[in-house]
């Protein structure tokens, strides 16, 4: 016999959370970087200034491919109506057994934060995403192999990593650098009614001077991509 | 594009993506769902296109039982019935099984063959993204027809 249970559907759990603005949506980031040689110093602080002092870093290795849909037979407009939307898929080489990441990043919002301030999505996806994403019409951008040490410090996400190419012939034992430095990011979710957390970010931020400047980089400064 | 919610998954969206040639089915978490209105440059939703199956779940021993009502924008229109065999994850191996176990409550209106969905998939495993397409495919049925009752013989589960 079925009893009549009355649960909640997620749905209705998400709709109410959209409507009173509490989906951690909007990301602060911070960007610097560190030449490779000082890379065991700024480790060594950070894990000073992180949690789980006693514990060496975790490290990570994962593969990034991004996509960007649009209409790719409509004339190149300028803003960003014309450059798409672009989808990050992300998946852990070294834990296959998770699933992969599709990551929706919006363009920085424009005013006077300590960081900067963009729309952000994870989502969770099954392993199909990438053809799944090829059959919606997106379009391979470029991809790449990050890999490093992420940390935290209460919400704040700390990551360290160095990027690599990809390319025929590359295992992943043995891959080509980019650069010669490291990516530090500082990066910390939040909802669109909870912005205290930036001055947080800052303030470790403040606090790896001067071994990394870590900045609101102006991306408008950096041309189209 | 078919998005999907499953009760029995509450915090999955399955995203079929039907192109004609082939079906690419994506499980993803729910949060999938309010990424679907940032790509509205490129899809935009259908208005009024909503289809439902509501209704009571029953278990008989190993079987479990779903009968719903299909509304189509709040229009009635019909029956839709969801048997799942338990123990067995190959349609193969307990098909016979869950037929007879339908005859006897629905008679004959349970055709003796092979539902066309499974016929292709029968050695196969049968995961929770088949019972949500095997769900599309009816709800078109539903679309596309006048009403009628259909029935939806699925299947093991995982």
């Amino acid at each position: 016999m079925a009893l009549p249970v009355n649960i909640p559907h997620a749905g209705e759990t998400i709709e109410s959370a959209l409507k009173n603005q509490i989906v951690p949506d909007q990301e602060f980031l911070l960007q610097g970087s560190v030449l490779d040689t000082s890379l065991p110093v700024v480790i060594d602080r950070l894990r000073g200034l992180c949690d789980n002092a006693d514990i060496p870093p975790e490290t990570f290795h994962d593969h990034e491919v991004v996509y960007i849909l649009k209409d790719f037979n409509a004339p190149a407009t300028p803003g960003p109506a014309g450059q798409g939307v672009m989808l990050r898929v992300r998946r852990a080489v070294d834990h296959p057994e998770l699933p992969y990441q599709l990551r929706y990043v919006g363009y920085p919002e424009i005013g006077n934060y300590p960081a900067v301030l963009r729309n952000c999505l994870d989502v969770p996806v099954s392993s199909n995403v990438c053809e799944f994403l090829q059959e919606l019409g997106a379009k391979l951008d470029h991809e790449f192999m990050a890999k490093g040490y992420i940390m935290k410090k209460g919400r704040i996400k700390v990551t360290i990593f160095k990027m690599y190419k990809i390319g025929a012939g590359m295992s992943k034992d043995n891959l080509e650098a980019m650069t010669m430095s490291h990516l530090v990011e500082l990066s910390v979710l939040t909802t669109k009614t909870d912005m205290t957390v930036a001055e947080d970010l800052r303030n470790l931020a403040d606090q790896l001077k001067p071994l990394v400047q870590l900045e609101r980089l102006d991306y408008r400064r950096l041309g189209p991509p | 594009m078919h998005i999907v919610h499953n009760s029995e998954t509450p915090t999955t969206t399955y995203a079929i993506l039907d192109t004609g040639s082939k079906q690419v089915t994506l499980s993803a978490d729910y949060l999938f769902d309010l990424m679907l209105p940032r790509l509205d440059h490129m899809y935009q939703s259908k208005k009024n296109l909503k289809i439902e199956s509501k209704g009571a779940k029953y278990e008989i021993g190993d079987f479990l039982v779903k009968i719903g009502s299909v509304t189509m924008s709040g229009h009635y229109k019909g029956i839709l019935v969801e048997v799942e065999y338990l123990p067995c994850v190959t349609p193969a191996l307990c098909w016979s099984l869950v037929r007879e176990f339908m005859q006897s409550f629905m008679g004959s209106c349970v055709k003796p063959t092979l539902p066309s969905y499974l016929q292709t998939r029968l050695h196969d495993i049968h995961t929770p993204q088949d019972t949500v397409q095997q769900y599309v495919e009816k709800f078109n049925e539903f679309r596309d027809g006048p009403s009628f009752t259909a029935t939806q013989p699925a299947t093991p589960a995982t």
